[in-house]
């Protein structure tokens, strides 16, 4: 563990305890533990051959002094001298021997060297024989030499070369572990030191290690990465300053911000306040308009139903000049014009609402494309432009869906053709994809859209420059795009400026094969009821017009008919009714004065159940719901204006009755087929070409031919008169049928 | 704490191997093996009766530095708790110690007359160094 002191770094060096020391005590042990088992060893063989060593001593030591006493004593002549004494102690000194005798045979033993060693134990003593000459005598004399015990002297000697080599290692060890603690620790202790004092906080503080070992290395790379880090470090208080600067802005702003926000939100407050007032108005005004629409509209269908119903009532009649018969028909079709301005309105009105519903029945879709076909024609001729149609249709198609919707649609689609169309050709393709999906295209060679207007074109009330000089409500497409929408369709528009427009959609049209109940709709004109005098109806309409149109029309059919003005007095009138003059059938407005239309149904149905039956006539179109009718007791509504065929419909369907009918085409057909037109003389290839044409639905193209075939003669004009009345009729079968018996005839000749 | 007070096991591994020396070395000279044996039978009381010299002294001289002593003693006993033996690794060396000098003396055997001098230079190096690799043995071990 490391402790810091005033300028020094203390490692804790308790490595038996807790297995941590410094470096110095790592090297100290490292060194020591390395060096003292070496030690060991060398002292180990020094003191190996110790032992032959002592005993190699002994021996030469026993030589030595046998030669030296032989030749002292031949020289001495005499064994015990002091000389010879002297002489022999003093070879002794470096001797292991501790006591020497020498003595001659039969005499004592003279002691020539003793030391305090001989009194020891375990000394052992050896004996030599030897011959001499003393005074020219030789003599036989014993040397005996006495010494201490190898084992004792091996004992003292490993111990001597032990302490030694132990000393040495020693100190040889602390010499070694000094020079390694200068060479490594002394470096390192001062970066160490260095080190914690900058980590204290002298930053200015740097490694001087003039050395070009590793460690001047270190301590360079140290320098240079301190530089880094303060000049890092400098740098990020800096940068730190600068964001406690951006910080500080910050806040500034954030305080602005938070007293802009308090400031936005009470503005907030303010307008949330002034738009629920706005909104407020805007719902007001909202339920104003719808008040107004819905009141403009029965106010605009009331005297247009007059207007309308007076049309037809004044067709229906004869004898009319062409001036007479012309202006009729500008009455009737400026009236179908208002209508149709006044739906469109009503429409974007409904859908506005989120109020359009689809109303699907089952219909025979070539006869609604006959009807438009038969229309749209008149429509071309008008204008001198080629009328195509091109339907791809088994007969006779059924299928279920909306057809009012896809009726309006198509008039909406092909009437923009003609309208905007002055030359050319206008064409009208349906085409059976696959199954039950069919495409529905219509095109004209009128100016075309420029791309920048092609999506503006959907937008309500929104006209290009050419829509602007047509005239119009600009709603038409803006209604079409949403019917097909509801239709789960898309119109699609392609076009190109000077070479015209083509507009396209594709619906999925469920055929229907069997169980189901096709609507009927009679082309057949009612002339009066079959049985005269056989119903009795009721009108009841506080608008004298209106009244009086109902009225006349019903007259008109042979039907018994009494009127009211309200429903109180039409109550009142049935109460004084005796019980098999109570009426039928009643018609009866909604909005009357003094009691109004629904709570007089309730009342009536409430007396006479189904014995009447109840019709509401109401120029009401805004109503989007036709629930409040069914449920006040009505069981069937017409709205203004009317189509006279509605209103027998209407009575067809719930009073077991029958109508006289004008069938125009039957007898048309019939005056075709008594007409002898065997003198005609029709040219073969007019004829093809009226063929080809009649086949193609090509009625322009048609008409063109007729006018050529009535200029051949007297004959032919009857024939051109008759084949434009089945044309008209768009009864294309019975046009072909004759076509084609002229063509035959023509061929035998 | 007050300089000269402090006996450690350190120092007293100093004394041990240096006294160690000064025996053998007399043995060796006049053959008289009794100090030898007064010197195993200190390390064998100590070694039974875990009166250790150094804590002994430490305890008469500095109570609070004797507490010290004897609570790092009981803590290594955490940090290495191998075998987790109750029995202070310091005592374990001293028997041990005193076991390998009683060997080369009582059974004469010539080929471990170097044994008592191996173990006294040991005493004298762990000692110097701090490091005694026996010890740290029976540390590992578990001793305390």
């Amino acid at each position: 563990m490391a402790e810091q002191k005033s300028n020094k770094t203390i490692i804790s060096d308790d490595w038996t305890k807790n297995w941590q020391a410094s470096i110095a005590v790592k090297i100290t042990a490292v060194v020591m533990w390395a060096i003292i088992p070496f030690g060991f060893i060398i002292a180990l063989l020094l003191v190996n051959n110790i032992k032959d060593d002592i005993n190699t001593s002994i021996d030469n030591d026993a030589e030595i002094l046998l030669n030296s006493a032989r030749v002292l004593l031949w020289e001495n002549n005499s064994y015990n001298s002091d000389k010879l004494i002297a002489a022999l102690g003093k070879n002794l000194e470096k001797s292991i021997y501790c006591k020497i005798t020498l003595a001659k045979a039969g005499s004592d033993p003279t002691i020539l060297y003793a030391n305090e060693c001989q009194h020891k134990t375990n000394v052992i003593g050896k004996t030599y024989f030897f011959t001499t000459i003393v005074n020219n005598q030789p003599r036989e004399l014993t040397l005996t030499l006495s010494h201490q015990s190898i084992k004792k002297i091996i004992i003292k000697q490993r111990s001597n070369v032990i302490v030694v080599m132990i000393i040495i290692m020693i100190v040889l060890g602390l010499v070694l572990t000094w020079v390694i603690r200068l060479l490594v620790l002394k470096p390192l202790l001062k970066m160490v030191d260095a080190t914690r004092l900058i980590s204290e906080g002298k930053h200015d503080l740097r490694l001087n290690l003039n050395q070009d070992d590793e460690f001047g290395h270190l301590a360079t790379f140290l320098n240079k990465m301190l530089d880094q880090i303060f000049e890092q470090q400098k740098n990020l208080k800096h940068a730190n300053l600068d964001l406690m600067k951006e910080v500080a802005e910050r806040n500034r702003i954030a305080l602005e911000l938070r007293a802009s926000r308090d400031q936005l939100e009470k503005l907030v407050d303010e307008r949330t306040a002034d738009l629920a007032v706005a909104r407020d108005e805007a719902l007001g005004a909202n339920k104003a308009k719808s008040l107004f629409l819905a009141n403009m509209s029965h106010e605009i269908r009331t005297p247009l139903n007059s207007i309308l119903g007076y049309s037809q009532l004044l067709n229906r009649g004869s004898g009319y000049t062409d001036k007479q018969s012309k202006s009729l028909k500008i009455i009737e079709e400026s009236g179908n014009h208002l209508l149709g301005l006044l739906n469109d309105i009503l429409d974007i009105s409904k859908i506005e609402a989120g109020k359009m519903v689809l109303n699907t029945v089952n219909f025979e879709l070539n006869e609604l494309l006959q009807g438009l076909a038969h229309i749209f024609q008149e429509r071309c001729s008008e204008k001198t432009l080629n009328w195509h149609v091109n339907v791809e249709l088994t007969e006779p198609l059924v299928v279920h869906s909306d057809p009012q919707k896809i009726r309006q649609i198509l008039i909406n689609l092909l009437g923009n053709a003609i309208k905007f169309t002055d030359r050319g050709d206008i064409s009208l393709n349906v085409i059976n994809l696959e199954n039950d999906i069919y495409l529905f295209e219509v095109s004209d060679t009128g100016p075309g859209i420029a791309p920048e207007e092609v999506n503006n074109i959907f937008n309500a009330f929104h006209q290009e420059k050419t829509g602007l000089l047509k005239g119009g409500t600009g709603l038409g497409l803006a209604i079409t795009k949403k019917q097909l929408q509801l239709l789960n369709s898309e119109l699609k528009v392609s076009s190109t400026i000077d070479k015209g427009s083509r507009f396209s959609f594709t619906l999925e049209l469920k055929t229907m094969h069997s169980g189901f109940e096709l609507r009927q709709e009679s082309s057949m004109e009612v002339v009066r009821l079959a049985s005269a005098g056989s119903i009795k109806t009721f009108v009841v309409d506080d608008v004298e017009l209106s009244r009086n149109l109902l009225v006349d029309m019903l007259e008109e059919i042979d039907a018994k008919v009494c009127s009211a003005v309200n429903g109180l007095e039409a109550i009142d009138f049935l109460s004084a009714l005796p019980s098999d003059e109570i009426p039928d059938i009643i018609f009866m407005d909604i909005h009357m004065p003094v009691m109004d239309g629904i709570e007089a149904v309730k009342i009536i149905k409430e007396k006479y159940g189904q014995k009447i039956i109840c019709v509401a006539v109401t120029a009401s179109a805004m109503e989007h719901s036709d629930n409040i009718y069914f449920d006040s007791g009505f069981d069937d509504y017409i709205s203004k204006p009317y189509r006279f065929e509605a209103v027998f419909e209407c009575m067809k369907n719930y009073l077991d009755i029958d109508f006289e009918y004008k069938n125009t085409v039957q007898s048309s057909h019939e005056s075709v087929e008594k007409t002898n037109f065997e003198q005609c003389d029709i040219e073969p290839d007019l004829c093809e070409k009226l063929l080809d044409a009649s086949k193609r639905y090509a009625l322009t193209q048609l008409k063109k031919l007729l006018s050529e075939l009535g200029a051949y003669g007297e004959q032919e004009k009857i024939l051109a008169r008759e084949l434009s009345q089945l044309m008209e009729q768009y009864n294309m079968q019975a046009m072909v049928e004759l076509l084609e018996k002229l063509q035959s005839k023509s061929s035998n000749l | 704490m007050p300089a000269g007070v402090e006996m450690t096991e350190r120092t007293f591994r100093i004394f041990l191997g240096a006294g160690l020396f000064l025996l053998l070395y007399i043995t060796a000279a006049n053959g008289n093996t009794d100090l030898i044996l007064f010197y195993i039978g200190l390390l064998v009381f100590e070694g039974v009766t875990n009166w250790r010299l150094p804590k002994i002294i430490t305890r008469v001289k500095n109570k609070a530095l004797y507490n010290e002593f004897v609570e790092a003693d009981s803590q290594v006993a955490h940090v290495y708790p191998l075998l987790g033996i109750p029995f202070e690794a310091e005592r374990a060396m001293r028997l041990v110690v005193a076991l390998i000098l009683v060997f080369p003396l009582f059974f004469s055997v010539e080929a471990l007359w170097i044994v008592p001098w191996f173990v006294a230079s040991m005493l004298l190096l762990a000692g110097l160094t701090n490091i005694c690799p026996m010890v740290m043995f029976f540390r590992w071990l578990g001793f305390r």
